[in-house]
């Protein structure tokens, strides 16, 4: 579906853009594909992608991911007018996303974080942060120090005096 | 539930039995039930439902058309380019979707989020090099701050006692839900003890809040009169905060039947023109201060279960001219609401069994419209731009369906209707006759 729309913007003449990653690794998307990073749509509207982009805080393996989503998720426009299309492939977008952030480590999952908050691709920022949160979710201090490899400093009497402040929020 | 355009056993149901006749009383969607199988599905609903579809498929305008007679049984069926209607167009029976495909959100929940602006992107921190182990509090805060607003608070909360660095991070969340359900805890204790419990602890958290800002706040909780003074005392705090959302959710107790009179007063001009959303949720709204504003940055406007007037009701939403989402959820005022006004920038309309008699509402640039209810109580014959329509009718007549709404609705892209149609209207036969012809 992403490759048909993809396809079609270029039939109409859409361009093909360049984004370098930090590693030098070139990747060729169409202008439809690239415009989800509002900071890449800022500069087709200004003009400046001429020589490709270079992108020089995102490393080559995040920005295959980032590419890989925008892809996918480019069809989503195309899709809009055509509400059992759009049903249809909002399954396999929801399967895809859930499948990208899934399986991540947690440094690749915060670079992929950064990535999508430097790009601004609002959707695909969205949707790890709310990974994040899932991964918060329900846990105990302690299980959420050892998630984020947290060292916790608290001597046991501060550690219980911030308990005491928001008691309610520590009971099960 | 979502249409599944892959439900394995489509069926194809070609001429209908229109002469199908059968008796009075209850209404058709407790003849079926929803199975895999098509054998459930009586001829009666079949037909019913093929010939809904039969006569909105020969709408030229009407693009894509899902029918749902009875809650379970979907008639889909494109009329094409719009070209001439076909005379006895095959309809595809896309068999049983269960139950509940409205795919309206009408709650109060899963609404507030933590908006980002769009133009900070050059801003932002970008410290992670090739190789450097990225963490948590790496983030640039204001990801953090889109993280912490996706959690519970109990959860946000609780991420004071990490360490030291996070004792006081959690403060930085700019949205706060206050909910009792997670926020007094399970133990058993007294109403009293409870609203007692929630009010301290909505105070301690605001208390290491003052001076931040806090751009979503909401309020849920089960109301008593021991609240009033405090709630008021909340929406002070959002006003010292730079609240942009804005949500209070007060079921009544059953044993009271008092309603919080929300405190408009208490917003002064530059609150009211920060605001950009506002749920409401079981409190009264009357008495709009003298000479009131309004909202002029308003942009999303949820009412559920409001005890008002018609006058104060028009008044409300009158004074918020840059609408663009508009929810009425059971809100009764057994008359009707005319605004004199147009809301060139609403695009979202629903309204929910609400006891309004009639609703007037000039909004050219609508685009989605949501319904519950009994007969259709909303004029959108003007708008032209209308793309989704989604309507659920509670035991209608047949006849209603096919004639009173394709002229209620000439211009509609997708049209989904959900209909429990009343069986002793359900003469198929007589009502082939009235069909109107496009």
């Amino acid at each position: 579906m992403a490759a048909a729309a993809a396809e079609a913007t270029t039939d109409g003449g859409g361009k093909m853009i360049i984004l370098i990653s930090a590693d030098g690794k070139r990747f060729e998307v169409t202008e439809a594909v690239a415009s989800q990073s509002q900071l890449i749509s800022n500069m087709i509207e200004d003009d400046c992608t001429e020589n490709g982009v270079r992108l020089p805080n995102v490393d080559g393996d995040i920005l295959t991911m980032v590419v890989d989503y925008c892809n996918m998720h480019a069809g989503d426009a195309a899709a809009a007018g055509d509400t059992m299309k759009a049903s249809s492939t909002e399954e396999e977008l929801k399967k895809f996303d859930a499948e990208l952030v899934q399986a991540l480590e947690n440094p690749v999952l915060f670079k992929l974080i950064l990535a999508a908050n430097f790009l601004n691709i609002k959707s695909l920022l969205d949707m790890t942060c709310q990974r994040v949160a899932d991964m918060m979710s329900g846990k105990t201090p302690e299980q959420m120090r050892e998630t984020f490899s947290i060292e916790n400093d608290f001597t046991p009497e501060e550690e219980a005096a911030i308990r005491q402040e928001n008691a309610w929020a520590f009971d099960d | 539930m979502p249409y599944d355009p892959d439900w394995p056993k489509k069926k194809k149901l070609k001429s209908p039995d229109l002469h199908q006749r059968h008796g009075c009383g209850g209404i058709v969607r407790a003849l079926i039930r929803a199975n895999d199988a098509m054998e459930p599905v009586t001829d009666t609903i079949a037909s019913a439902a093929a010939l809904v579809g039969l006569v909105y498929g020969a709408m030229e305008v009407v693009r894509d058309i899902r029918v749902v007679v009875g809650g379970m049984l979907r008639v889909a069926r494109g009329s094409g380019d719009g070209g001439q209607a076909e005379a006895a167009p095959a309809v595809d029976l896309a068999g049983a979707c269960g139950l509940g495909t409205s795919t309206s959100s009408t709650g109060m929940e899963n609404e507030l989020t933590c908006r980002r602006t769009t133009s900070d992107h050059c801003h932002q921190k970008l410290n992670h090099g090739k190789g450097r182990n990225v963490q948590f509090d790496d983030l640039p805060e204001d990801v953090i701050c889109l993280i912490f607003s996706k959690l519970q608070l109990k959860d946000l909360v609780s991420t004071s006692v990490l360490s030291s660095k996070w004792k006081h991070m959690w403060t930085i969340c700019p949205t706060l839900r206050f909910d009792s359900s997670t926020l007094c805890g399970s133990n058993m204790c007294s109403a009293e003890q409870f609203t007692q419990k929630f009010i301290d602890n909505v105070n301690a958290v605001l208390q290491q809040h003052r001076g931040k800002l806090v751009e979503a706040l909401e309020i849920k909780i089960d109301f008593n009169s021991r609240l009033a003074n405090h709630l008021s005392n909340w929406v002070s705090f959002a006003v010292s905060s730079k609240t942009k959302s804005l949500a209070f959710y007060l079921p009544q107790n059953y044993t009271s039947n008092v309603f919080y009179i929300f405190p408009f007063e208490l917003l002064d001009v530059k609150t009211l023109s920060r605001l950009q959303h506002i749920q409401l949720g079981f409190v009264s709204l009357i008495k709009l201060p003298f000479q009131f504003s309004g909202f002029p940055n308003l942009k999303k406007l949820d009412l559920l279960l409001l005890r008002t007037t018609r006058e104060d009701l028009e008044d409300m939403i009158a004074n918020c001219p840059n609408l663009e989402w508009l929810s009425l959820n059971r809100c009764h005022i057994d008359d009707e609401l005319k605004f004199d006004r147009p809301f060139t920038r609403l695009i979202y309309l629903q309204v929910i069994h609400c006891q309004i008699t009639k609703i007037e509402i000039d909004a050219v640039n609508l685009k989605a419209f949501v319904y519950k209810g009994f007969k259709l109580r909303v004029d959108l014959s003007e708008e032209k731009g209308l793309e989704t329509v989604d309507i659920e009718f509670f035991g209608i007549a047949l006849d209603y369906l096919l004639t009173a709404i394709p002229s209620a609705l000439p211009s509609v892209q997708n049209l989904t209707i959900e209909a429990r149609i009343l069986q002793e209207v359900c003469s198929l036969n007589a009502l082939f006759a009235k069909t109107p012809t496009f």
